[in-house]
């Protein structure tokens, strides 16, 4: 049987939404698309501290398993983004998000 | 104490894993920013093992931390990006300040509404209490089990056992009849009336024959995991109107003393849960004190568990690592025989996996969620495909290879036939 925790759920969640507004700002801010790759798996993670918080406070796994897809598909994400920037880079010879609008087709 | 300790981890890791973000968004250099993300991900990793989530913090290192940053990384090296448009002018200088105000008016929203809502507590949801039905009355082939009107469990065979069913909490009656019979009565129990359930019970209700009728006996379990993984619990139920006080004794080593595990235990009373090594095991059902007796009898000679009589003495039972085996007294199948020794019923519970570790996440994950573990499994697949096409060399076009081996295997025989000429 799942014990009280020790630590407040709400800290946990507090936490995810301040890793989650750090990721937002790293999207927004950087200009290197490998790092707005970056933030972004940061705000994949923050969403799934909060995810296992709130499984842990309902007292049912399927949070867990919410996690454990969500993981899946960052990886999938990765890989499939980081073929995108190699084939980019290829023919622009630049990853800044700045260089890539004046590029046409 | 405990709790104490224990908030101050969650702050010094937390303030790491902030800290570690803060390093990644602000560092010139993309492997240094990788880096930081990597500490990022192991203190959520700790944060995952502080929330009973073992399994996850073993997925988040292996997969995220490991994984897809080495793949980060290698692209990163791969592309010599390390500094690569970290000091190019941004597009827009507005930018910075407009998303800092966005963010942090998000970030106060979302502090105020956690805050303000209702979920500071630090208890767990209970969980719902579960109920099976175990059926040892011979009268009938099969029993449907009604709580409160409400079908629980079907058609339960004689010494059989159902499945657990989720119940709310509540003051239930229980009542049965026999399966099949559309038009029956069901019958009330006697003793039905006081069944009471509770968050967090595990309860199994033994339908039993008394002189009078039938009645049934809550037997609450505790199916929590056991301390080792090789050991196993035992319990002992006197579920036969009638008989005289009942102890229980290991016997499995013939030669030696029986070891006793339960002593007078009364009709209606359940033994406390006895934990043994896993393996197996034989059992022997004594009259309580037969034990006590025989070695008084024996004097200064050894007791052999082969010598002293017994009421009852079931064949090997081998008893799995993390599991709860209740024993259940029952009366002779033929109850009319007078004075003919009770007879003795079992059945094995596996415990409830530990919250958050890899069984109850893979029994979940190959139970209700097998279609999604599908679908995301053809999602990686899918992305291992895109990710070999897009980044692939374009390879010349196969046609002209294939014409030009064409051109090669014609002219030989022209060469040939030059030849011949």
């Amino acid at each position: 049987m799942l014990e009280s925790s020790p630590v407040a759920i709400e800290l946990y969640v507090l936490l995810s939404a301040v890793l989650f507004v750090m990721g937002t700002l790293g999207v927004l801010l950087r200009r290197n698309a490998i790092l707005i790759f970056m933030s972004i798996e940061l705000m994949l993670n923050s969403a799934n501290l909060a995810l296992v918080a709130f499984a842990r406070q309902w007292n049912t796994i399927d949070g867990h398993l919410m996690v454990f897809f969500v993981i899946t598909v960052a990886a999938a994400e990765v890989a499939v983004g980081l073929a995108l920037i190699v084939a980019i880079y290829r023919t622009k010879k630049s990853i800044s998000i700045d260089d890539l609008h004046k590029f046409e087709g | 104490m405990e709790t104490t300790v224990e908030l101050i981890l969650f702050f010094i890791v937390g303030g790491v894993a902030i800290a570690a973000a803060a390093m990644m968004l602000m560092s010139e250099n993309a492997v240094h920013s990788a880096l930081f993300l990597i500490v990022n991900f192991a203190c959520v990793a700790f944060l995952y093992l502080m929330l009973n989530a073992a399994f996850l913090a073993m997925v988040q290192v292996t997969v995220y931390a490991g994984a897809i940053m080495v793949l980060f990384m290698f692209v990163i090296m791969l592309l010599g990006a390390e500094r690569l448009a970290s000091d190019s002018i941004p597009r827009f200088p507005w930018l910075t300040r407009v998303a800092m105000g966005l963010t942090m008016v998000f970030l106060a929203l979302a502090g105020y509404f956690i805050i303000e809502s209702d979920i500071s507590s630090t208890d767990p949801e209970p969980l719902k209490p579960m109920v099976q039905v175990v059926n040892t009355l011979p009268d009938f082939a099969g029993v449907d089990v009604y709580l409160n009107e409400e079908l629980v469990a079907e058609d339960v065979g004689f010494r059989q056992t159902s499945e657990f069913v989720a119940m709310p909490t509540g003051e239930y009656t229980v009542a049965f009849k026999e399966h099949g019979e559309e038009t029956a009565e069901s019958v009330a129990l006697l003793n039905a009336a006081s069944l009471t359930l509770e968050d967090n019970q595990t309860v199994a209700l033994i339908l039993l024959p008394t002189d009078a009728g039938y009645a049934v006996l809550p037997l609450e379990k505790d199916l929590e995991t056991v301390a080792h993984k090789y050991e196993t619990n035992v319990q002992l139920v006197h579920a036969a109107p009638g008989y005289n006080a009942v102890e229980l004794a290991d016997i499995t080593k013939p030669d030696l003393e029986p070891h006793l595990l339960v002593e007078n235990l009364e009709f209606g009373q359940v033994s406390e849960t006895v934990v043994l090594r896993e393996g197996s095991h034989r059992f022997a059902l004594y009259e309580a004190g037969a034990l006590d007796k025989a070695i008084a009898n024996a004097g200064d000679n050894p007791v052999k568990a082969s010598s002293v009589d017994f009421l009852h003495r079931p064949g090997a039972s081998n008893l799995k690592g993390n599991t709860t085996t209740v024993y259940i007294v029952t009366p002779p199948i033929q109850r009319t025989i007078p004075g003919q020794a009770p007879d003795l019923l079992h059945f094995t519970n596996d415990n409830r996996p530990a919250f958050g570790g890899p069984t109850s996440v893979g029994m979940k994950l190959y139970t209700t969620y097998m279609l999604p573990f599908q679908v995301i499994a053809l999602l990686l697949l899918v992305a291992m495909v895109g990710a070999i096409v897009l980044t692939r060399d374009a390879v010349p076009p196969p046609k002209k290879r294939f014409e030009r081996r064409l051109a090669n295997t014609a002219s030989t025989p022209i060469v040939g036939e030059s030849s011949q000429d």
